[in-house]
């Protein structure tokens, strides 16, 4: 008798912990979200990508944006490719939503990660100039000096890329100045950065984020940058190509959130939403956007969606050119 | 024996795969620039298959020499006395049912279900002692997995 | 160097008020229980507990997370030397020597052993950090990826030679996780490999999932069958920390090899693109052939000085790894780029300037480290009564716990049921394959070397244009690839020799 008393306690405490637990899950159809949702990172841990999705999530949680919790997870590997391959396994298509930026859009071409219909884009958040880069004691201290010191030794000089886009980026600098200089590919900026710095290679393409802070500590010097107008300082005093007389090298990579590929337009316009309020946010605009070189370009779901549109066309047709 | 030598015969398919694969899938090398994604997949594979090839040819040596006496040594049911061996057994199918029950359950019936079953089944342990082994357990997976680390777990629990 | 000194102190008596020393201590506590527990590693680790520390000032908040990460070194040897999990890849090692030690019921000694040696590797990596830093980083620097290449390759080169009886088997063991490696990704080129079709494979198979399986799981299988039996004619004591204690003389004979290990390990840890794993393997392998007791390592019984070896050399490396993010705003490991992005999230800018914009800051995360280490020493030794209680369990009840584990730590790796089915398969696979005499320990090391390896040969020749000759122009380069040529020739080199003497 005494076994059995004993065994219904153990048996309702296990009862009322399995209640416990169960909290987390809810079964009924609530509003929407209703569940953790993850927000994949197609990236490592520490890079751009990583840094703007993680600060992403402690402004959605410091103002109480969503009443579910937002998991950040970081899936590197084939410049996206593989973040976007665990997107499209994912079955429910409500629950995850993932950073993109250029380089991913070409890797989902390339790698046939992009499933039909292409992916469900949610909105851009900013855009992030690009800067080619040297050692700040390198011999070349201006463009005009690198093109020259290429075109005495085609092949001879390496640019470190990061992804696809900064192959893209050189090669529109070697057609437009007529060279031919040499690219490598790194696993991040940093370790591009510590390359240049070890003479290792001679220049490398950035974003603003990626190389301020050594700019600014005398290590390494930008040459041009592929924007529209002037960075912001320390990197106000690097002309862009346009003002060097190549006006067809202009471009800046765009940072954008998306959903998995038949999301629903609830969901769609409940992200776009939320991340307006965020990108209206001080702790976004002032201690992300400016204190990082971005251009702060939001973009809703609508616009977002005309805009990824063409622009994935642009970078598809300009990655069959180069023949990857 | 017969053993090593089906491990040596896989290992030698598997070494092939991997070189078909890399020479004629992946490319070896890319001329003027650097080596190509195959490279190192079927250096490595060459390896491999040197290595199982000795092995095999090793094996082999033995069972020609060894004949009877090598052949009842080496007979691997008789190695195990049948509990352990069905034991070994019991264990990946207990392991099997314990990812079934956390993919379609979740994190808590899966913790609790496995090792109270285990302790009755496996050890033949008292009920209640089952009970209690398995719920402390339990507890302490789900305070430090789910509630504290938050781990998004599947399932209903 | 006079004002280092004087800015350590300043900073030192930042770290000891009382918020901070909370910090420092929560930090260490909660980075060794994350370590010990299989399946959350280092990177998982200060991930998961980032997000307290925004709550924070960035000084506590920098104070705490530096001691989750050298918490979790510390925390890494417990359930590799307890259970044969290793809780990240530098802990490889530490199982290979550790949990034989366990099995002979001397588990409360390998753990001592391996808090003394994390301790000094860590004070030696910090004094190290805080004298010669900056220095060490632009030496760093010139090592690029022809020298990396090198280096790795002398690393995967040792790795079968060294561990099992059968060189054969030690190389097919080395060659089966290298091309276990090169499923996924090929991030280079952006081509899938060796998928087979399955969206599963595409991003490769990872880590924990891997590690959890081949050492745990496939020790469950072991415990089942019988083959885990403790000892039982050794004597096991009180297992009271008086009894796990180490005698003077024998702290004293491992204190050369522990500044030995750490000089390396620290060495190793700040080159980018070198991580724990390489430098505890690295300094494992130079202790093998110039240690005193070199005799006992490697072998079925398990060694203190292997211990030693690899937990002073891992710890050196994980403060080693700050040294290029304080000094360059780089990170050296993965888990400093986790610490990177945190203090970027606090406003932070990483970077040349940072010592000199934040000089607070940076002394007093550097100060805090030699507290923090001394804390992590303490717990660690207190706690080792409780873990040897806990080795008392039998192996019949254990059994199931570490099976739940393994399926919980490798579902939390990557929130993927594949992973865990991976872990099933790579446990059973494991199982069967160390029956046959082929070891497992070669089988992760080169899966976590590969990539690293496969990337800089092809980084070193797309820089020089195809131009097999760099690994050889390069000094460093060069350098390695001799040592590792003498490491593979010597053997052979010296039974020739012998087999000469005789002759005459």
């Amino acid at each position: 008798m005494k076994k059995r008393s004993v065994l219904c306690l153990v048996l309702a405490a296990i009862l009322a912990l399995g209640l416990v637990g169960c909290g987390g899950g809810s079964s009924s159809a609530a509003a929407y979200p209703d569940q953790a949702i993850e927000l994949v990172i197609p990236a490592s841990a520490g890079g751009g990508s990583d840094i703007m999705a993680r600060l992403l999530v402690q402004i959605i949680q410091d103002n109480d944006l969503c009443s579910q919790v937002i998991t950040p997870v970081n899936k590197q590997g084939g410049g996206g490719s593989a973040g976007q391959a665990y997107v499209n396994s994912k079955s429910d298509p409500n629950y995850t939503i993932f950073t993109i930026n250029d380089a991913h859009t070409i890797a989902s071409n390339v790698s046939e990660t992009r499933p039909e219909g292409g992916f469900t884009p949610i909105c851009m958040l900013a855009k992030d100039e690009v800067l080619l880069v040297t050692k700040a004691d390198s011999p070349y201290q201006t463009m005009d000096d690198a093109i020259a010191a290429i075109q005495a030794n085609p092949m001879g000089l390496t640019v470190g890329c990061a992804d696809q886009l900064d192959k893209i980026c050189v090669f529109d600098i070697n057609n437009s100045y007529g060279v031919e200089f040499n690219n490598v590919y790194f696993d991040s900026a940093g370790e591009i950065a510590t390359a240049i710095m070890g003479d290792h290679v001679e220049f490398g393409i950035f974003n603003p984020s990626e190389c301020a802070s050594l700019v600014e500590g005398g290590e390494l010097k930008a040459l041009a940058s592929f924007s529209t107008e002037r960075c912001a300082a320390p990197l106000d005093d690097v002309p862009t190509f346009t003002e060097l007389g190549h006006d067809d090298l202009v471009f800046a990579m765009s940072r954008g959130i998306m959903g998995p590929a038949g999301m629903s337009e609830e969901a769609q316009k409940y992200w776009s939403d939320i991340f307006e309020k965020v990108c209206a946010t001080d702790a976004w605009t002032k201690d992300y956007v400016e204190a990082n070189g971005l251009t702060p370009t939001f973009m809703n779901y609508e616009e977002y969606t005309t805009y990824y549109e063409e622009n994935e066309k642009n970078l598809v047709e300009k990655i069959a050119v180069l023949g990857e | 024996m017969v053993s090593d030598l089906i491990l040596s015969v896989i290992l030698i398919i598997l070494a092939l795969v991997w070189g078909y694969i890399g020479i004629f899938q992946l490319g070896l090398w890319i001329p003027g620039v650097s080596a190509d994604s195959g490279f190192i997949p079927t250096v490595f594979s060459v390896v491999l298959l040197i290595c199982a090839v000795l092995s095999l040819v090793q094996t082999l040596k033995k069972l020609r020499e060894g004949g009877a006496e090598g052949g009842a040594v080496e007979n691997p049911l008789s190695n195990f006395e049948l509990p352990a061996f069905i034991r070994k057994y019991s264990v990946v199918l207990f392991c099997i049912f314990g990812i079934l029950c956390l993919q379609y359950l979740g994190l808590v019936p899966m913790c609790f279900l496995l090792i109270f079953g285990w302790m009755i089944l496996m050890n033949r342990f008292p009920l209640v002692r089952s009970f209690l082994i398995a719920a402390i357990v339990t507890v302490c997976i789900y305070l430090i997995f789910d509630f504290w680390l938050k781990i998004p777990f599947p399932g209903l629990f | 160097m006079l004002a280092n000194f004087q800015s350590l102190l300043m900073g030192l008596s930042t770290a000891v008020t009382p918020y901070n020393l909370l910090a420092c201590l929560i930090g260490g506590v909660l980075g060794i229980f994350v370590g010990a527990l299989p399946g959350v590693g280092a990177v998982a680790g200060c991930s998961l507990l980032l997000p307290i520390t925004y709550k924070m000032n960035p000084v506590a908040a920098i104070i705490m997370l530096a001691g989750i990460y050298y918490g979790n070194m510390y925390g890494g040897a417990y359930s590799a030397i307890l259970l044969n999990i290793p809780g990240d890849s530098p802990a490889v090692m530490t199982a290979v020597e550790g949990y034989p030690m366990t099995r002979r019921g001397l588990a409360g000694r390998a753990l001592f052993t391996a808090n003394f040696s994390s301790f000094v590797g860590g004070s030696i990596g910090i004094i190290c950090l805080t004298m010669v830093g900056p220095l060490l980083a632009q030496i760093g620097l010139k090592f690029g990826p022809p020298e990396m290449a090198s280096l790795t390759f002398l690393a995967l080169t040792s790795i079968g030679w060294m561990l099992g009886d059968d060189p054969k088997k030690g190389l097919i063991a080395t060659a089966l996780g290298v091309m276990i490696s090169n499923i996924g990704m090929d991030a280079s080129s952006a081509n899938f490999r060796y998928t087979f079709g399955s969206t599963n494979l595409l991003s490769g198979i990872s880590f924990i999932p891997l590690v959890v399986g081949m050492f745990g799981f496939s020790q469950v299988l072991n415990m089942v069958t019988g083959g885990t039996k403790v000892d039982e004619s050794v004597h096991v004591g009180k297992l009271s920390l008086k009894e796990s204690m180490l005698t003077k003389k024998e702290m004293i004979s491992l204190l050369p090899q522990c500044l030995r290990t750490s000089l390396v390990g620290g060495f190793i840890g700040f080159l980018p693109g070198a991580g724990g794993t390489t430098s505890a393997f690295l300094a494992y392998m130079m202790e093998r052939k110039i240690n005193k007791h070199r005799d006992e390592m490697g072998g079925k019984t398990g060694s203190i000085y292997g211990v030693s070896a690899v937990e002073s050399a891992n710890n050196a490396a994980s403060v080693g790894a700050f040294i290029p993010l304080l000094s360059l705003g780089i990170p050296g490991s993965s888990t400093t780029a986790v610490l990177l992005g945190g203090l970027m999230a606090w406003g932070l800018k990483p970077g040349p300037l940072l010592f000199q914009q934040e000089p607070d800051f940076c002394w007093s995360l550097i100060g805090s480290m030699y507290i923090g280490n001394v804390l992590c020493l303490i717990f660690g030794l207190a706690v080792i009564p409780f873990l040897m209680k806990l080795m008392k369990v039998p192996a019949n009840i254990l059994a199931p716990i570490i099976t739940v584990v393994c399926i919980v730590g490798a579902y939390a790796d990557s929130n993927s049921m594949f992973a865990v089915w991976t872990m099933l398969v790579a446990g059973v696979i494991t199982f069967m394959l160390q029956k046959k005499g082929i070891p497992s320990t070669p089988i992760i090391l080169s899966f976590v070397l590969a990539p690293t390896f496969e990337l800089k040969v092809r980084q070193a020749l797309e820089i020089s244009n195809c131009n097999l000759l760099i690994f050889l122009q390069k000094p460093i380069s060069l350098f390695f690839l001799l040592f590792a040529a003498a490491m593979l020739l010597a053997p052979a080199a010296i039974k020739l020799v012998n087999r000469n003497k005789k002759g005459v």
